[in-house]
């Protein structure tokens, strides 16, 4: 599956903080995306993961344009998508397992996914805590369900913005194998993230900058 | 009555019997009373010799007949009947004018009790509907308090990709399920609470009293459970359609993506 934005534009407030973005995410590759805080990262990122439309210019999926199909699609084509927020997002009545499950269960797939959810925990070292619900977790525990949460469908995309954030080097290795894993299995991966060392393990490493991308 | 016959309260005669055995002697059943709702169903009418007789005669009654005055006297309660073409009232003066009676009127009292009852039903029934109204009420506020504070969880669920047809019906399905056990539950705690308030209030009755005469309690329950469904539903809907065709856009504007 190919993910291509072009020329993307989007005002907040007034101002202008992408100005003809553009970037392409094929499978099996990883794409990193640097920059200053404020730098509209993370709304590109939305603008990809289908939750913002841009002010100018498409989206497309595999050569479709996201912003011309009806609601009903996009929900299907967001179910593609696995998102890493930098707020993490967890819902506060359901446990870890159960939060990392969720995606399985909108889609009605929870007994299918089993083995992975154990298998996720595993290699990001929360398994331990796979029955605390989310006031018990420490921030870094909870970043680590949100990546989980993320790769378990093995979705043809994986956003993450800033999952390496609240992790100890030990824990941002495991992510990254999460990741590593996932790109093998052909998904396109697109990180957030102030990490150097996570950008530099990308495929292709992008500079947001005034409103552009620019190769590093 | 014959010295063998009885006449047997409602709540005596439980089983269809035509005979009756009372302190080692058989009685023949003459007849049943209609239920009254009061103190007559559970007593037992016979022959006021026959009862001196075997008060006398009863070793277990002993205890309790003795210190007391003569036999003769120990008569408690006597039942009346007035034919219709009598005048009740008369009947009434004139056994008040005996030494020692006193005259209590079924009919008056019962009547009496109804006017009361009357009165503690129109409290109840303002009451329920002071209830329903603070439970709408809440319901309203909890509808609107959800949008608020699950907008974040059903955000979640829509970046998931989950449709808004699905979202509509996961918000609305949820209600439906908190006010499907919600209101059992209550049901059957509601049953058992008037069962106990009835039976206690029976139990130490000491003048006519009727239990709300409630028919097809099970339609009723049903009826009332039904209609809290209704309103769980319609309770849902306002979140419902409020989150359900929320952009992502807005749920996320003032959280992760800003």
């Amino acid at each position: 599956m190919l993910f291509k934005a072009e020329n993307i534009v989007k005002h907040y407030d007034g101002n202008l903080i992408l100005k003809n973005a553009t970037l392409v995410v094929e499978s099996g590759t990883c794409v990193s995306i640097m920059g200053e805080s404020g730098s509209g990262k993370s709304t590109l990122l939305s603008i990809l993961g289908l939750l913002q439309l841009p002010d100018d210019g498409v989206v497309e999926i595999d050569g479709r344009a996201a912003s011309s199909l009806p609601i009903q699609k996009l929900s299907c084509l967001r179910q593609k998508i696995g998102m890493v927020f930098q707020r993490t997002r967890v819902v506060s009545s359901l446990t870890v397992k159960e939060n990392i499950l969720l995606p399985a269960l909108l889609c009605g797939q929870v007994k299918f996914y089993q083995k992975r959810v154990m298998y996720l925990m595993e290699l990001l070292a929360i398994s331990e805590v796979k029955d605390f619900y989310p006031y018990q977790l420490s921030l870094g525990q909870l970043r680590r369900v949100a990546v989980a949460r993320a790769a378990l469908l093995q979705p043809p995309l994986i956003l993450a913005d800033e999952p390496s954030n609240d992790l100890d080097a030990k824990n941002a290795e495991s992510v990254w194998q999460v990741f590593r894993e996932a790109k093998a299995a052909g998904s396109g991966i697109l990180v957030v993230t102030h990490d150097e060392k996570l950008a530099s393990r990308s495929d292709k490493m992008l500079i947001l900058s005034d409103g552009k991308l620019f190769s590093k | 009555m014959a010295a063998d016959e009885v006449l047997l309260g409602s709540q005596v005669a439980a089983r269809q019997s035509k005979q009756f055995f009372l302190l080692g002697k058989m009685f023949r059943v003459a007849g049943v009373l209609a239920p009254s709702g009061t103190g007559i169903d559970r007593s037992i009418f016979l022959n006021i010799d026959t009862a001196r007789k075997l008060a006398a005669e009863s070793q277990s009654l002993q205890a309790l007949f003795s210190g007391m005055s003569a036999k003769e006297d120990l008569i408690s309660a006597v039942l009346v009947e007035v034919s219709p073409e009598a005048s009740a009232k008369e009947v009434q003066a004139q056994l008040q004018a005996i030494p020692g009676v006193q005259v209590f009127s079924a009919v008056e009292g019962k009547k009496q009790m109804e006017q009361e009852l009357t009165m503690l039903m129109q409290l109840f029934f303002f009451m329920s509907v002071m209830v329903i109204f603070a439970a709408l009420f809440q319901l309203l506020t909890r509808a609107y308090e959800q949008v608020q504070s699950r907008r974040g969880e059903w955000g979640l669920y829509i970046a998931l990709g989950l449709t808004p047809l699905r979202l509509t019906g996961l918000i609305v399905g949820e209600s439906l399920m908190v006010c499907a056990l919600g209101g059992a539950l209550g049901l059957v705690l509601g049953f058992a609470g008037y069962q106990g308030i009835w039976a206690f209030i029976g139990n130490y009755q000491s003048f006519p009293f009727l239990p709300l005469a409630v028919e097809n309690e099970v339609l009723w329950a049903f009826m009332i459970w039904g209609a809290m469904l209704i309103l769980g539903g319609l309770s849902a809907l306002y979140p419902a359609l409020r989150c359900s065709y929320l952009s992502a856009e807005d749920i996320f504007r003032q959280s992760d993506f800003e």
